[in-house]
């Protein structure tokens, strides 16, 4: 039995059917010793599940370009996140897509050391038992103040102004790390 | 004839235009951390420096992509500047918005974000 904690929008996604499914799996260090390989691996991945968008679409929903930017972006902030937040024993990060017709479900796993998981579970439940665009400004300001790591400014950008839900899971593996998965579902109608 | 500087990386250049007052943001900027934004940070106070209360103009029609921590950088400035300049009526309100790759603005704004 694992011991895990879910928060927001978090979805099992364990017996969903998707029309696609992909994975990839990395060493969160490699991101960070060469910090292009989080912009290359999210527009590989941004690319790739654009494609699933039909050349034309029906008017209310994504375009193809539409959604490749959107993906560009949120797959940059979720590879950088890992590539800045990891530690502990375990240095894997995976990435796991979900590709459905009317949404895509994208989910983020990296590491942590266990001690880091409180403040983290603060941080998550400020993001989402706040309003966004109240948090996104006062974020700000206090960022003009202080040099914060961790603001969250990517996080509220993605959901105010993509409307991306995002679903958060933590799991102790053994008494050394955490693994922390952040799941990001896109719909692929027009906001 | 002032001299423009610039700021060149891989995938983006970031240029002052002391004679227009305009700093222009081009291309993709994804950089690591607020010391590798600490360029761009110099670039920026120089040209707000520059300016001498004249308008200054940051022009981000060819910029293509930024990152979370460009975002946070950019508006950092943007803020620090707004608290060294007096406005009569209006306050300062900041939307860089990056629903589409053309879509950026730091506007000013009526409601009392920040003081």
């Amino acid at each position: 039995m694992i011991d895990s904690q879910t928060h927001g929008a978090w979805q099992d996604m364990a017996g969903v059917t998707a029309l696609s499914y992909q994975r990839m799996t990395l060493d969160a260090d490699d991101l960070a010793r060469f910090w292009r390989r989080c912009s290359l691996s999210s527009d590989f991945w941004s690319r790739y599940s654009a494609l699933f968008v039909p050349a034309t679409v029906p008017p209310g929903r994504l375009n193809r370009a539409a959604l490749e930017s959107v993906l560009a972006y949120l797959l940059n902030e979720l590879f950088e996140n890992c590539a800045k937040f990891s530690g502990g024993p375990v240095g894997i990060v995976r990435y796991q897509a979900w590709i459905q017709s009317d949404s895509m479900t994208f989910q983020l796993t990296n590491h942590i050391e266990p001690e880091r998981q409180p403040a983290f579970t603060h941080f998550i439940r400020e993001l989402l038992e706040n309003d966004p665009d109240e948090l996104y400004f006062r974020r700000l300001e206090e960022n003009a103040e202080a040099n914060v790591q961790g603001s969250g400014l990517g996080y509220l950008t993605l959901i105010k102004d993509y409307g991306i839900r995002f679903g958060f899971q933590f799991s102790a593996i053994g008494d050394q790390s955490v693994a922390v998965e952040v799941q990001a579902h896109v719909s692929m109608k027009e906001m | 004839m002032l001299a423009v500087e610039q700021i060149k990386g891989d995938e983006y250049t970031v240029e002052h235009d002391p004679g227009a007052h305009t700093v222009t943001f081009k291309g993709t900027i994804r950089l690591q951390t607020s010391d590798d934004y600490l360029p761009m940070t110099q670039l920026l106070q120089a040209a707000h420096d520059s300016a001498a209360g004249e308008r200054l103009s940051l022009d981000f029609r060819q910029l293509q992509f930024l990152n979370s921590s460009g975002i946070s950088t950019i508006s950092k400035f943007v803020i620090g500047a707004a608290s060294r300049i007096s406005f009569s009526s209006t306050w300062w309100a900041i939307t860089i918005s990056t629903g589409s790759r053309s879509r950026w603005a730091i506007s000013r704004s009526s409601g009392p974000r920040f003081r």
